[in-house]
């Protein structure tokens, strides 16, 4: 096990500037609503009555959701300076939101239109169903079109929480993916009927672009880069070792690994091409610093994909694309770096504990766990440690099951100066919540707490 | 202040009706429609194979 023999000289502070690429992202994205709503507002003139009320809320409604859908594409790309700056766990909270959004949109837009078809509600002579099958059938755009929005609709109503929680991940990421199919089925009416979309040809080229560059990057980053990388890399499991009970290490061996560079706290997105594993990808940390030819992760059982990996031979072909996520040394803006892990969310911890520059008692781990047997890579954490003059602290819950206290209280006289820290925190959902509130209690302003969040 | 799913579904509502009622308030009033009665919404006569 490599560890660090001197320490290194600590950040100085202030000194890390960059423009916050979240904000920045945000940004575009609300200009590019704006953009939408201005390119309806220049075209065609003012509605009135109640039909163009109608028509021109349906409209608007419309627009933005044609732009978020393809705004949703692009959230899901991968795009490197997202995923690495923003978060892949923060962009996915947008993408859901941007999600929700849509479909009230779209369903806005449905509903509005079919109003407005039917007479603003005075009748026009035929059943509000002859309505809806005279607009569904008006063209094929809206045959298409109508498809594609009842398979967005599914997908929307499977991912409700509540729903979600039923359902296997595998499932749910493969229902999730007919999205595409019906995002591009809902464009060709937006160009074709879409008056305002496709009235004119600087309309029309803006909004082909706008969903050419979501489909490039797409392609770039989801097809091409992973393809290209694999090639190069040839990934194959070295060995599978046990950390703790129900907790495993997978060793991958491959060529050129450093070429890929991953940061300590990254993850990379697996793939074993064995069986009940090849149909699904899952996000795992390295979770021990990188070498020229070898990539180590530790994973939990956690669910059927965690499970498998426990019966992966050595030799089996690996998929992976990477690396990503954002809770890396980079976030870092004081000297004095407090880690909180939380079950197997130590594994980007470590990585950290081991190379983050820090002065002698300037770092420190506290691993909570519920039992201490569940307190995986502890020897190894031990060690490094010992070797940088770190502070590792434990907390296990009681036998009788109530849960170990990580209140403001707790954190205050287990690192009584916490508020000059940086903390990092990774863990399962509640314990990471709870912990952040307890921070924030105790004083840690929320820019400097640096969380990764792995639940789906 | 963190606000639970349905405030945020109410906010979001009143937001987007408050924005689309200022647009279609505001926009400048003019001789062209989109409903139906009008002979507007989809372009009535309007195909695929004429689009495009």
């Amino acid at each position: 096990m490599a560890s660090v023999q001197a320490p290194s000289p600590p950040i100085p502070r202030g000194t890390v500037h960059r423009p916050d690429v979240a904000v920045v992202t945000l940004t575009l994205l609300w200009a590019g609503a704006v953009a939408v709503l201005a390119l309806w507002w220049f075209q065609g003139q003012g509605e009135s009555g109640l039909d163009g009320w109608l028509n021109g809320a349906a409209t608007m409604a419309g627009m933005l959701a044609g732009y978020l859908c393809a705004v949703l594409v692009a959230l899901m790309a991968r795009v490197p300076i997202l995923e690495n700056q923003v978060g892949s766990d923060r962009v996915a909270r947008w993408h859901a939101m941007v999600g929700r959004y849509t479909i009230f949109l779209v369903i806005t837009h449905v509903v509005l239109f079919i109003w407005a078809d039917s007479g603003g509600g005075r009748g026009g002579g035929g059943t509000l169903w002859d309505d809806i099958v005279g607009m569904v059938t008006r063209s094929t755009d809206m045959v298409y079109a109508t498809i594609g929005t009842v398979a967005m609709l599914a997908v929307g109503f499977v991912s409700v929480r509540a729903l979600r929680r039923r359902i296997r991940y595998e499932t749910w990421y493969y229902l999730h993916l007919t999205t595409y199919a019906a995002i591009y089925l809902a464009f060709l009416h937006q160009v074709s009927m879409g008056h305002t979309v496709g009235g004119t040809i600087g309309a029309r080229t803006a909004w082909y672009s706008l969903y050419l560059g979501a489909t490039v990057l797409v392609l770039w980053y989801r097809v091409w880069i992973p393809v290209r990388t694999n090639l190069r890399h040839r990934l194959r499991v070295e060995a599978v070792t046990v950390e703790a009970p129900g907790v495993w290490s997978v060793f991958v061996r491959g060529q050129h690994l450093d070429e890929l560079a991953p940061m300590p706290g990254q993850f990379f997105r697996w793939r074993f091409l064995a069986p009940h594993l090849r149909w699904a990808s899952s996000p795992y940390s390295l979770s021990g610093a990188p070498a020229s030819n070898m990539l180590r992760i530790t994973v939990k059982d956690a669910g059927t994909h965690s499970a498998a990996i426990a019966t992966l031979r050595p030799g089996t072909r690996v998929w992976a694309e990477g690396p990503y996520g954002a809770m890396t040394a980079d976030r870092r803006r004081r000297n004095k770096v407090l880690l909180i892990a939380g079950g197997i969310g130590v594994t980007p911890l470590r990585t950290l504990f081991e190379t983050l520059p820090a002065s002698p008692g300037d770092l420190t781990l506290l691993y909570r766990a519920r039992r201490a047997e569940d307190l995986a890579l502890w020897r190894e954490l031990s060690a490094i440690a010992e070797s940088r003059d770190a502070r590792l602290l434990s907390t296990v819950d009681a036998e009788d099951g109530t849960l170990a206290p990580l209140t403001a209280d707790v954190l205050r006289a287990t690192v009584p100066d916490i508020q000059q820290h940086d903390v990092y925190l990774c863990g399962p959902p509640a314990m990471a919540d709870a912990a952040r509130e307890a921070l924030r209690a105790a004083g840690v302003p929320g820019r400097h707490i640096h969380q990764e969040s792995y639940s789906w | 202040m963190r606000l639970s799913s349905f405030q945020r579904i109410a906010l979001t509502t009143v937001a987007t009706v408050a924005v689309f009622a200022l647009l279609l308030l505001f926009k400048p009033a003019g001789a062209e429609r989109g409903g139906p009665a009008d002979g507007g919404g989809f372009p009535q006569g309007v195909t695929n194979a004429g689009t495009r």
